[in-house]
């Protein structure tokens, strides 16, 4: 008997109780669309913690920290240096596994204005170029610093996208996509000229969810337009920080800002982080600790600082996503396995009805062989047909998640997990159909023939 | 021989050398008609063409090639009998065995049912006909009477002109049993 014939006279026995296989599939249904649905909610999840990771610079970068000296130096406290640009300059000069080296210093409580608009950067500092590469930022329009611009302590800056739609007006406000490069903005009181700013960065789905918004009309502002107080709009908070930046070079931040800031206006030489990046993350151990003799040697054997690597939080990341994945997987499973047993009870009350049919096909010469594939065939078709059905609701299931849950951590529905969630319940379905079939092939033909 | 055959050897007699037609027909009411005559020749492994081709010549011989795509449920008594005559000859087997292939038939329908049979039979296949019905039993051409298991009576009509009639352990006596073939048994 060839199995074309078989499955699809497993289909019309679908067909033929169509109310009944639904009931049947139905566990099927809802275990693959769990499946699906879970594994999308996963994804997402890792999608949203991926983007994020990277606009906060990626795994490999390290940050430097200051850290209180240990015990046993607790009287060289006093004498310890903190982090400066010797610092800086020894890394580069004597930590060959160190890749990058930027230092930053930071202008607290800075404000920029124009004219009668005004914004609080997410962070104000004076940087090398070193941080293009450290925190992946991408310059879409001018240029970045110059040596000339370091050496000269030049009064210009660099922007991210946000600090532009608080002065001169987004695009989504204006129509206009504005590029304020050589514009004049005022940090502090003090004039700076805009000469690049960086591209506009945001997540998948806040993306896809400006593109949408650009198709709308827009509604009209009744009365002036006002400031919305403190709050960001929605959004996830790694990249609105990188869009409200605003970068100086590290000498104009220092000749304008930080020579006579100290305490009674004496010039801190502190810098506010250090951030460097390994040559590669098999050997972070060697660079740290490559990077921590060069230090011990400028701080003079004072431990003041210490190391933190993203490493840390991308394990957490991975056995969070992990855990979800296993979770929600078992729970799928579980399901998928009562729909199982859901099938199972079916193709064994069918047999039972099907005795009399059974004993005829055996009269006529059906083998006990021809007569359980018949049987598992049919279980599995169930088992497919539900595990599409299911697929499909699972898109609905997905559509409904994203409605509910955050929108930067959208449901994406990966193909594999459908893959899996399709092998996955025709495994049920054959595992379900081995007993109602062998049942149905030991069936002997005289007397299922005089059942009634 | 038949004894100590495999469950596998036994379904191959029973698909190639022994048709089967039943009291109350045993149709599969999900196939058509067709489909029902094929369903042997799906077992003994046909492909499709010839299966088809096979089971329009079986239905063609009880004349019921023009009702293919029915169901058994949208057919008479005698049609859907017929129809499990085509089937059980469909794998030309040895023999037929027929259990009161009438016996849930009117008269008439059985009538003809039988004139199939007949006809089959001077074909020169093989028919064992169990009846109940006397008139029935008249109608053939070697009987075998079995009464509370055992063997009563044989007439075989075919030596009967030598006369050779067995009784062993009758009770009842031969009824004219040198009779040629009545015609109408009704």
């Amino acid at each position: 008997m060839n199995l074309l014939n078989t499955i699809l006279v497993g289909l019309k026995e679908i067909w033929a109780h169509k109310f009944r296989s639904l009931l049947t599939m139905l566990g099927i249904i809802l275990g693959v669309a769990s499946l699906v649905g879970m594994a999308a909610i996963v994804k997402g999840m890792e999608n949203g913690l991926k983007e994020t990771m990277i606009a906060m610079g990626g795994a490999d970068k390290v940050l430097l920290e200051d850290q209180d000296v240990p015990a046993y130096q607790e009287h060289l406290a006093e004498e310890a240096p903190g982090r400066t640009m010797v610092d800086v300059m020894a890394l580069r000069q004597s930590a060959p596994l160190i890749r990058l080296v930027s230092p930053e210093m930071a202008l607290n409580n800075c404000t920029v204005t124009r004219g009668d608009k005004m914004v609080n950067p997410s962070e104000c500092v004076g940087v090398w170029p070193a941080v293009l590469d450290m925190n992946l930022h991408t310059l879409q329009h001018g240029r970045f610093f110059t040596d000339l611009d370091e050496e000269k302590a030049n009064s210009v800056c660099v922007i991210g996208t946000g600090i532009r739609d608080e002065l001169f007006g987004s695009p989504e406000k204006t129509g206009q996509d504005i590029v304020p490069i050589g514009q004049q903005v005022l940090i502090n009181g003090q004039p700076f000229t805009i000469v690049g700013m960086f591209t506009r960065y945001e997540g998948e789905q806040e993306r896809k969810e400006r593109e949408l918004a650009k198709t709308k009309p827009r509604e009209k502002q009744a009365g002036p337009a006002r400031r919305r107080g403190w709050g960001r709009g929605g959004g996830s908070w790694a990249f609105w920080r990188k869009n409200y930046t605003v970068y100086l070079p590290m000498n104009t931040m220092w000749v304008r800002f930080r020579s006579a800031a100290g305490a009674n206006n004496i010039p801190d030489p502190r810098l506010t982080d250090i951030d460097v990046k390994v040559t590669s993350l098999d050997r972070l151990e060697p660079a740290l600790q490559q990077a921590r003799n060069v230090l011990l040697m400028t701080h003079r054997g004072i431990e003041d600082f210490s190391f933190r690597t993203q490493e840390n939080q991308i394990q957490s990341i991975n056995a969070q996503i992990r855990n979800a994945r296993l979770s929600g997987g078992i729970i799928a499973a579980i399901s998928l396995i009562v729909g199982g047993i859901g099938i199972m009870n079916i193709m064994l009350a069918s047999i039972n009805e099907r005795i009399r049919e059974i004993g005829i096909c055996k009269a006529i010469g059906a083998t006990g062989l021809a007569i359980f594939l018949q049987i598992l065939v049919e279980s599995i078709v169930v088992a497919l047909v539900g595990a599409l059905a299911g697929l499909a609701a699972s898109f609905g299931l997905v559509r409904l998640l994203a409605m509910v849950s955050p929108s930067q951590n959208s449901p994406v529905v990966t193909p594999t997990a459908m893959v899996i969630a399709v092998i996955f319940s025709a495994c049920v379905g054959i595992v379900a159909g081995l007993f109602p079939a062998f049942k149905a092939a030991r069936l002997d033909p005289i007397q299922a023939l005089r059942y009634e | 021989m038949i004894h100590d055959a495999s469950p596998r050897e036994l379904a191959r007699i029973r698909n190639q050398k022994i048709g089967f037609v039943f009291q109350f027909f045993n149709l599969l009411p999900k196939l058509n008609v067709l489909q029902n005559v094929e369903l042997p020749m799906i077992y003994s492994g046909l492909a499709g063409r010839e299966r088809r081709e096979r089971a329009v010549q079986a239905l063609r011989m009880v004349e019921m090639d023009n009702r293919a795509k029915h169901r058994p449920m949208q057919l008479s008594g005698g049609q859907q009998q017929r129809t499990a005559i085509a089937r059980a000859l469909v794998n030309n087997p040895k023999i037929v065995f027929a259990d009161e292939p009438t016996g849930n038939l009117d008269s008439h329908t059985g009538e003809v049912i039988l004139e199939l049979f007949r006809k089959l039979s001077q074909e020169g296949r093989t028919i064992a006909l169990v009846t109940h019905d006397p008139e029935i039993a008249a109608v053939t051409p070697r009987r075998i009477e079995i009464r509370d298991g055992k063997i009563a009576r044989h007439v075989d009509l075919k030596l009967a002109g030598l006369d050779r009639v067995n009784a062993e352990r009758g009770t009842r006596n031969a009824e004219q049993a040198a009779n040629p073939q009545s015609p109408t048994a009704n």
